[in-house]
């Protein structure tokens, strides 16, 4: 496998810095929230991981509509990539969520429309995973995965809008000024500022964990193919 | 009751962000530790190739 390239390089380090000065704004430079006390600070994560989430689930499906279209192996390695990536931030949106849930509503868990929604498509996708694994031809794998990851989206604007449409006690963070949201939630501007700078960074870290894992995949191919050429010798 | 400041949830705090960078943290990890495995199969793969042509 060739080396990285050095703009991977760079950016890998870039994300790991940019990672650092975000967690020091949301100890340090956000305030403490009047109510809620220092647990509120999680939410920066909270919902930059959950961005991640569900834009890792939307670049999926869209590589699942251009490997249907164009046929080529290496959406199919992006939209895995991405699911796994996926997969792993929607968990971490689900437990910091969880953890913040418990001094607030006084419970780690309740059957709120947008816990459920959020913990379904966590499932929808490791069945994602699961599908791959039970698939042996990689064409038919990789037809049904783009298919499966289109289909499985479905889940995630039902997640997002689920405070909207069903009845939750779930605070709104976008568009809260929404007549029909049924939470609100303001921010400061240092809130504010360290929320969007942490949307950004978790942008970043996917954009550079996607890079990696995509090149991980065609290496993990080409080790394949070799073991298979060796085994028909 | 009125409340005096804001809630004592600073190991709450703690609690959420453990769970945050332990699901990044996991993630890496594994990607790292399936990186390596390919690298030695591929390394595994070299050695078999030199001693079928010898």
């Amino acid at each position: 496998m060739q080396p990285p390239p050095r703009a991977l390089k760079a950016l890998t380090w870039v994300s790991a810095g940019l990672f650092a000065v975000a967690l020091l704004m949301t100890l340090f430079y956000a305030p403490r929230e009047a109510v809620m006390g220092d647990v509120q600070r999680v939410f920066y994560f909270h919902v930059a991981s959950g961005w991640v989430g569900a834009l890792a689930f939307l670049v999926a499906a869209v590589a699942g509509v251009i490997y249907l279209v164009r046929g080529s192996r290496r959406w199919d390695a992006i939209g895995l990539a991405s699911v796994e990536i996926g997969l792993a931030f929607t968990l971490a949106n689900l437990i910091s969520g969880s953890v913040w849930a418990r001094p607030i509503w006084n419970t780690w868990w309740t059957w709120d429309p947008r816990l459920v929604t959020a913990s379904v498509m966590e499932l929808v996708y490791i069945a994602y995973l699961l599908l791959r694994q039970g698939l042996e031809d990689p064409d038919r794998r990789a037809r049904f995965a783009a298919v499966y990851a289109i289909v499985g989206f479905l889940s995630v604007p039902l997640t997002f809008l689920s405070i909207r449409i069903f009845r939750t006690i779930h605070p709104v963070v976008v568009g809260n000024n929404d007549p029909t949201a049924q939470g609100t939630f303001d921010m400061t501007p240092p809130m504010l500022q360290t929320f969007l700078f942490s949307l950004f960074v978790f942008t970043v870290l996917y954009i550079v964990l996607l890079w990696h894992r995509v090149r991980m995949q065609a290496l993990a191919e080409a080790v394949e193919q070799r073991k298979m050429k060796m085994l028909s010798a | 009751m009125a409340l005096e400041g804001p809630a004592q949830t600073f190991n709450y705090m703690l609690l959420g962000y453990a769970a945050i960078l332990g699901c990044i943290g996991v993630l890496l990890i594994s990607m790292i530790a399936r990186y390596r495995a390919m690298q030695r199969d591929l390394h595994m793969l070299d050695e078999l190739e030199a001693q079928g042509k010898h």
